[in-house]
């Protein structure tokens, strides 16, 4: 199957700018709070409005894909190289969340669980890299369970201005009615 | 309209299995804190204790002249001039790093220095930049509270002789050699420490220079003593993994000067 065939131009243009965008939003947006997954409240957006656009399975991993390329190639964080596995893991994630849930992105609830799997599926490949290289498995156990409620909340609130965004360009034309 | 049945369930089945797996790391982590509890610091410690002992010579420093000293911006060598405030500086791999944090992670202890200057000319300032866990830089303070360095002034005349240093090319995000140490089949660059410090957190006051363990934020310590000894301590929840003690002299030091320095890993409770 050729990609150009499954994917419209028009799409393959939308996701790479979302998968672009999560790039700019994470070295624009250096929020100091350190609090542990704060930024996806900002980086699930592109992802969750350009599948919701798209609506075909594939279009995270694609948006995961470019975003986790630029990451490794001009260094988002400290894992550098490395970024690319988190992201495209996430934007398979959030196919999958996509595809069990039809879409249904304009719905609060889909919204939310999509927005906190994804990030909390940060949160794991980020601590998987960190104990490959050598990071003592303790320095993570021991915050571990504070750090995955604050990438849920922070996941679900990104999913949530999404459903936001989402339903605001449903009402505008850009995204399709539900076929079903 | 409603939504069908079998979405509400896959709903409901998504929300339970997030906090399932909110509750399941819970538990990792409260099994972890009892696990730790039971482990002795000294086995799980990662850091250099080894300590060193190495003698310097006047063409050591190998950076300079210049008033700034790395951080994210440049930060004073000090911030009354010596001179014409014109410093060489040297990074002297410590090989011993201090930790002041939880002491049910690691074994807390400061870096002792001993130090011992012969025909120093001018001030000899030392500074300290420590390497985190993710390779981020610390270093000690400069202005304000918790600033501290270490001063000794000498009196001997300054050298004349031809210096080989330069002025470092930038104060973040830069490789600097320390002497001594690469003359070696892989090359100088194997040898390169890369500093960054982090553009927004900076990393500055969690090392400090005193000349009393017990009193671990220290302050500006300034001695015309040519041998002596201080104390690099550590506070705050970073883990050092290496240490590079700052070196920096406001003249060019004659031909028979000498520095020797002696680092150990002294332990605190």
């Amino acid at each position: 199957m050729h990609p150009e065939k499954y994917f419209s131009l028009n799409e393959i243009a939308l996701m790479s700018i979302c998968g672009a965008m999560i790039f700019v939003m994470k070295i624009a947006f250096k929020v100091p709070v350190h609090i542990p997954g704060h930024t996806g409240i900002f980086w699930v957006i592109p992802m969750i409005v350009g599948i919701a656009i798209v609506r075909k399975p594939g279009s995270g991993t694609y948006i995961g894909l470019i975003s986790g390329l630029l990451g490794s190639f001009f260094g988002l964080g400290a894992f550098h190289v490395f970024d690319i596995f988190s992201y495209l893991t996430i934007g398979i994630v959030a196919d999958i969340c996509g595809v069990v849930f039809g879409y249904r992105f304009d719905s609060l609830s889909v919204g939310v669980i999509t927005g906190a799997v994804s990030n909390v599926v940060k949160m794991v490949i980020h601590y998987s890299v960190e104990i490959l290289l050598g990071v003592p498995q303790y320095f993570i156990i021991l915050g571990i369970g504070i750090s995955s409620v604050t990438y849920l909340i922070f996941g679900g609130l990104g999913g949530l201005i999404s459903v936001y965004i989402v339903r605001r360009l449903t009402r505008a034309g850009v995204i399709g009615e539900k076929s079903g | 309209m409603k939504a069908p049945d079998t979405f509400k369930k896959r709903i409901g089945i998504a929300f339970a299995v997030l906090v399932i797996f909110a509750g399941g790391m819970f538990a990792l982590q409260i099994a972890g804190e009892e696990w730790i509890k039971g482990i002795s610091p000294d086995t799980i410690t990662p850091l250099f204790d080894a300590g060193m002992k190495e003698t310097f010579s006047w063409d050591d420093f190998n950076y300079g002249p210049q008033q700034w000293r790395p951080f994210k911006e440049p930060l004073n060598i000090s911030n009354t001039p010596y001179g014409d405030n014109e410093w060489y500086l040297m990074f002297v791999k410590a090989n011993a790093t201090p930790y002041g944090g939880n002491p049910a992670l690691h074994r807390r202890g400061n870096v002792r220095v001993n130090y011992s200057f012969t025909s120093l000319a001018g001030t000899a300032a030392f500074h300290v930049i420590g390497f985190d866990a993710t390779a981020k830089c610390r270093t000690n303070g400069q202005d304000s509270y918790g600033a501290s360095s270490y001063f000794v002034t000498g009196t001997s005349v300054a050298g004349s002789g031809y210096t080989f240093s330069t002025p470092m090319t930038s104060w973040n995000n830069v490789a600097v050699l320390p002497p001594g140490e690469y003359n070696t089949d892989e090359g100088p660059e194997s040898f390169y420490y890369f500093i960054h410090f982090d553009p927004l957190s900076g990393g500055v006051g969690s090392l400090h220079f005193t000349d009393h363990p017990e009193m671990l934020k220290g302050g500006f310590i300034e001695t015309d003593e040519q041998s002596g000894q201080f104390y690099i301590t550590h506070t705050g929840g970073s883990l050092l993994e290496d240490v590079l003690l700052v070196v920096c002299v406001n003249e060019v030091q004659p031909e028979d000067f000498r520095l020797d320095i002696e680092t150990s890993f002294v332990r605190r409770d």
